[in-house]
């Protein structure tokens, strides 16, 4: 923030009484130490109007209140939020292990416990190798799945599958090979780009620019299988 | 586990690198991080970058979260750094001073047309709008983030003290905003 005139007190030194009212909020929020509550409240018990002021917080505390809930971030602002957040990190040349929450790599971290640091090291390239496993798998997937688009890599998008709607998605690395080829096949989705790091895939759902509702059936069909999808968000048409 | 230990359970997941929790956390957050961004810039869209920029330097700094602080000031520190980030670069580029605009819209019409208009809560908030920057993130801050004094010291980067008077100013411009739209408080 920058400075302003709201700043220019900053420093200056209060009386008991404007000490006091400048307490108050905490008081009223209950975030306030013992101390300071004790101050406040043996002030009070000489001063009979800081009862009124005490209202006067409250009222100021309600208004707050109903004016943050009155923010209502929409499900698609999420959604796309996540979603980026998602591309930069998978964007990002970070040597980290991502950890998954799945059968596999839950078996590979309950085996890491006790591990010294070189050990530790190893262990990650065995996690890093089961991801590329899956993603070497799903990338199968695709060639073999792929007729009337033609052949198709999934290490980047071709000029072709640049338009139309997206979707990030991870898949569970248990996912059947049959399941999830059928899957894709069924609805006419398009493994475009990845894996990235994390295991995200960028996914073509239409070859049409949906509209937000659309979209939206479209993401919560993916979500509800959840035996084959562990992640899914809406993705920006350019990666 | 409660709130603030299953927050910190995951921050220290983000540390080793879980894409998962960071998920998690998020879900977990978003709206009042969001509430508390939009607040701030007063524009849902710069809000929504803002979101992202924050979740996103969560993951870049979560191994130097010491957990000497609830998780909860620390997510609002990492949002409060971007916030007066975004507001400055604004600034620098428009050269509008917020403030000067918040003090010409707070002025447009008379006290007494603008009490026929409004109830006394209306009135309360807009006199809320009308607040500096610095002055409705205190209030936020207490009201709705319930921070402490020392919360809200450390996620402003300033003294106790210093929190305490500028709370107190906060609320007496609230009066005087008031006061300029015909409500008397009684304080100070």
């Amino acid at each position: 923030m920058t400075m302003s005139n709201a700043m220019n007190h900053d420093n200056e030194i209060l009386s008991e009484a404007d000490e006091i009212a400048a307490l108050l909020p905490w008081y009223v929020s209950g975030k306030i130490s013992a101390t300071d509550k004790a101050r406040v409240d043996a002030y009070a018990a000489l001063h009979p109007e800081v009862r009124d002021h005490i209202a006067l917080a409250r009222e100021e505390a309600d208004t707050v209140f109903s004016a943050n809930q009155d923010i209502h971030p929409s499900r698609a602002v999420l959604d796309r939020s996540l979603a980026k957040l998602h591309a930069s990190i998978a964007a990002e040349p970070r040597a980290r292990l991502y950890a998954v929450k799945t059968s596999l790599f839950d078996q590979i971290g309950d085996c890491l416990g006790g591990f010294t640091p070189r050990q530790l090291a190893y262990a990650g390239v065995a996690a890093a190798l089961a991801i590329a496993v899956q993603a070497a798998s799903i990338g199968a997937l695709v060639t073999s799945g792929s007729d009337a688009n033609g052949y198709i890599t999934a290490s980047g998008p071709s000029a072709a599958l640049q338009s139309g709607t997206f979707a990030l998605v991870a898949f569970q690395p248990a996912a059947p090979a049959g399941t999830l080829s059928a899957f894709l096949a069924d609805n006419g989705y398009t493994i475009v780009e990845g894996p990235k790091a994390g295991g995200l895939f960028r996914v073509r759902v239409s070859g049409e620019a949906l509209s937000e509702q659309a979209s939206q059936d479209i993401l919560a069909k993916l979500k509800a299988r959840t035996d084959l999808v562990s992640f899914a968000s809406l993705a920006p048409s350019v990666p | 586990m409660d709130h603030a230990s299953d927050d910190r359970a995951l921050i220290k997941a983000i540390a080793g690198g879980d894409a998962k929790a960071l998920e998690r956390l998020f879900a977990r957050n978003q709206t009042r991080v969001f509430r508390y961004l939009t607040r701030i810039v007063r524009n849902e869209a710069q809000a929504e970058e803002l979101l992202n920029e924050v979740f996103l330097g969560v993951w870049h700094s979560a191994g130097r979260y010491e957990g000497r602080s609830e998780p909860s000031t620390w997510l609002i520190s990492i949002a409060h750094n971007k916030a007066v980030s975004s507001l400055r670069k604004k600034r620098e580029v428009s050269g509008i001073d917020e403030e000067v605009v918040a003090a010409i819209e707070d002025d447009s019409d008379n006290p007494e047309v603008t009490s026929q208009k409004m109830d006394k809560a209306a009135h309360m908030r807009a006199a809320m709008q009308g607040l500096s920057p610095e002055h409705r993130e205190i209030l936020d801050l207490v009201y709705y983030q319930e921070q402490s004094v020392s919360d809200v010291a450390e996620i402003l980067g300033i003294p106790e003290a210093t929190v305490k008077t500028r709370m107190f100013y906060a609320r007496k411009k609230l009066s005087e905003l008031l006061q300029q739209r015909g409500i008397d408080r009684g304080w100070p």
